[in-house]
């Protein structure tokens, strides 16, 4: 006896089948106005998309539109450092960091009680404080 | 006045400084301007204070 494979006609009738079973519930929809009414007061989008493309007319477009409010983030705000307004004095810049520095003990130098009509001579010690060769272009009094 | 040209990185230096004391007694004032190749404090002020006494 010649066995006959069934296979392919089964999976064409399971899609015949299934073809059939979608068709066959849209008319029903299209059908009873009254369900289609119900699922489009529905608030779910999907629901009223159905009733839509299968009421005839009126049922759909009574339907209110939904809106969803979308939450707005709070703004953010940038907060600056805390030490920014600290350290700004201290800052170099980059082409500077490797300049010389004069490093003078005081700005002023108090010598205290002098004689009359006498020539003082006094030393300043100067330092330099930075990583390049410093530099004296002149000493001149002011 | 006499000081030092270069200093190198670290060195310290000794600027002479020579002051009239006059003959007016009082308090006085006097300063040096320091001219550097230093960017941030290329021209850099010592004041010298001193009492003559009468």
């Amino acid at each position: 006896m010649k066995h006959v494979n069934l296979e392919p006609y089964l999976a064409l009738l399971l899609l015949v089948s299934l073809f059939s079973a979608c068709s066959g519930s849209a008319e029903n929809s299209g059908a009873t106005n009254g369900s289609a009414a119900e699922q489009a007061n529905n608030n779910s989008a999907p629901q009223s998309q159905v009733a839509e493309g299968t009421s005839p007319a009126g049922a759909a477009s009574t339907a209110p539109p939904t809106v969803q409010p979308i939450p707005i983030p709070p703004p953010v705000v940038a907060k600056p450092a805390a030490n920014s307004n600290a350290n700004a004095a201290t800052v170099e810049t980059p082409g500077n960091a490797r300049a010389a520095k004069l490093v003078v003990p005081a700005k002023k130098i108090n010598y205290g009680k002098v004689p009359q009509e006498k020539t003082l001579v006094r030393a300043i010690v100067i330092k330099n404080g930075g990583l390049a060769d410093l530099n004296i272009e002149s000493v001149v009094p002011s | 006045m006499d000081f030092p040209k270069v200093l190198r990185p670290g060195q310290a230096g000794t600027i002479k400084v020579k002051v009239e004391t006059g003959k007016s007694p009082g308090v006085h004032m006097k300063s040096v301007t320091i001219k550097s190749n230093d960017p941030n404090d290329p021209s850099h002020l010592v004041q010298f204070e001193f009492n003559v006494k009468g």
